[in-house]
């Protein structure tokens, strides 16, 4: 039994091979790009918009809304990186119920470039608000005894932020593969449903608490809400 | 549980890719849109905002215009009354003046219309009277009414006082007139009458006057001494007019219809 979309490797050059995980992202970015392009080739300004059109600004809208209520700022800067990371994650998840796709979240691999890419973004989102001396001084606060503490806690909740997504996506799968071995009929089918809802939901979490981590860094007084052990 | 780190290079360059991909084709375009929309909802919200004041403007404009107006037409039809008031008083004014003038002129005119008949009626009935009276006093008593009225003359000479004889006498010359020449008898006489009671040398002339009704009168100085039909003729002028007067019909109708015309004028 796979575990892992990285296990299933369909082609082979050298050292690099193509995996499942990577084949499957590059669906997904298709996709999404794929229907950004068709929809958004021709916007109305006027009050008569399609429905595409209007699906896509729901959403957009939604992520903005999200952004400014976890920031309390404009969310311009932070709408790419954040709803990016959901749009990504949700499609993946939602796409498992596809027979025969590999959703990339169920990757650890793929997590763990995103929780990367979130430990990366915290320091360089906060940097650009408050500069460089601003975002270092957030590491010796309230005291320099608390550095070691702060480091683990950087690295820790990243750590954590790729593993919920990768077990809860993994799991998932899993759980759906065991079941099917086990009782064949109907169950699998309400798992997988239950399996749309978690994606959904884990996509949520993982875009809002990026947005947390990035707000907390950025915001000028460091009220810093790790809230990352609620899974 | 296993990593594979090439994997997971890959995935953050596809993720970055995506990034950027998603910003060029999904956030910018529909952000703007949006932010595009708006601003047109909002450019709209302002252009009503601005036509609803500029209405309001408009509005209060015309309505002070029309308050304007109103109040200069109640000026002009103020005016207008006060002028056709005027207008009217002074044409009813002209009109009873004028009513008033003829009325006048008319009661002038038939006063003068009946002073007139009144002259013409006495001097006719003057003349009149002294040819029937002279024409009956030669029928009956067979004698020139001419001596008759020399006697009755002479009768009124005797009445006289010693005062008017003594003036008379001292003007020394009386001139004796009567509307025809009298005889020459009657001259005589008279002559003679005068002489015996105002004095022999009172020197005596005699003129014949158109306007002495029959009768004879006599100057001297500044005294005179008449016997006319003169009385008679006043008598009878008096009954005349006190006719006339009492002919009032006439007058009151035509007074009548002058006020009448005046009404219609006015």
């Amino acid at each position: 039994m796979e575990i892992s979309p990285d296990q299933i490797v369909l082609w082979r050059f050298g050292p690099l091979e193509l995996n499942a995980t990577i084949l499957f992202t590059w669906l997904v970015m298709a996709l999404l790009v794929l229907v950004s392009h068709l929809i958004t080739r021709r916007l109305s300004t006027g009050e008569e918009l399609s429905r595409w059109q209007n699906l896509l600004e729901v959403l957009v809208t939604g992520m903005r809304d999200q952004i400014r209520d976890v920031t309390r700022t404009e969310p311009g800067r932070y709408l790419p990186f954040i709803g990016t990371l959901f749009l990504f994650i949700a499609t993946s998840n939602i796409l498992a119920v596809v027979p025969g796709f590999e959703p990339p979240t169920g990757s650890l691999s793929t997590t763990t470039a995103l929780a990367l890419c979130v430990l990366v973004a915290v320091p360089l989102y906060a940097i650009a608000e408050r500069g460089v001396v601003g975002y270092l001084k957030r590491y010796v606060e309230p005291t320099p005894f608390m550095l070691p503490f702060n480091l683990i806690g950087e690295i820790s909740r990243t750590v954590a932020l790729a593993v919920r997504l990768y077990g809860n996506v993994m799991s998932g799968t899993v759980i759906v593969a065991i079941l099917i071995s086990v009782v064949p009929f109907f169950f699998p089918i309400v798992m997988q449903l239950l399996g749309l809802l978690t994606g959904l939901i884990q996509a949520y979490i993982f875009a809002v608490l990026a947005m947390v981590y990035i707000a907390s860094a950025a915001r000028p007084h460091a009220g810093d809400a790790d809230g990352d052990n609620r899974h | 549980m296993q990593i594979d780190w090439l994997t997971v290079a890959a995935q953050i360059v596809n993720f970055l890719v995506l990034v950027w991909l998603l910003q060029h084709f999904l956030y910018g375009p529909i952000t703007r849109a949006m932010a595009a929309r708006e601003e047109r909802i909002e450019n709209r919200v302002a252009e009503a905002e601005q036509a609803k004041v500029d209405a309001a403007a408009e509005a209060e404009r015309l309505q002070a215009r029309q308050r304007e107006l109103e109040a200069a037409r109640e000026d002009e039809l103020d005016k207008a009354k006060r002028e056709a008031e005027q207008t009217r008083t002074a044409l009813e004014r002209d009109a009873r003046r004028e009513v008033d003038d003829k009325r006048e002129a008319w009661l002038a005119q038939l006063e003068d219309e009946r002073a007139s008949f009144l002259d013409e009626l006495r001097r006719r009935a003057s003349d009149a009277f002294y040819k029937l009276a002279r024409r009956a006093l030669v029928d009956l008593a067979d004698a020139d009414l001419g001596e008759r009225i020399a006697q009755g003359f002479v009768r009124r000479l005797a009445d006289l006082d010693e005062d008017a004889r003594a003036q008379i006498a001292a003007a020394g010359t009386a001139t004796v007139k009567s509307r025809f020449e009298l005889s020459a008898g009657a001259k005589r006489k008279l002559t003679k009458a005068i002489h015996e009671r105002l004095g022999e040398e009172l020197a005596v002339d005699y003129a014949a006057d158109e306007t002495v009704s029959g009768g004879i009168v006599l100057h001297a100085g500044s005294r005179r001494v008449a016997w006319t039909l003169e009385s008679w003729l006043d008598g009878l002028e008096a009954a005349v007019s006190e006719r006339l007067d009492t002919l009032p019909d006439a007058e009151a109708r035509e007074r009548g219809r002058v006020a009448a015309e005046a009404e219609a004028e006015a």
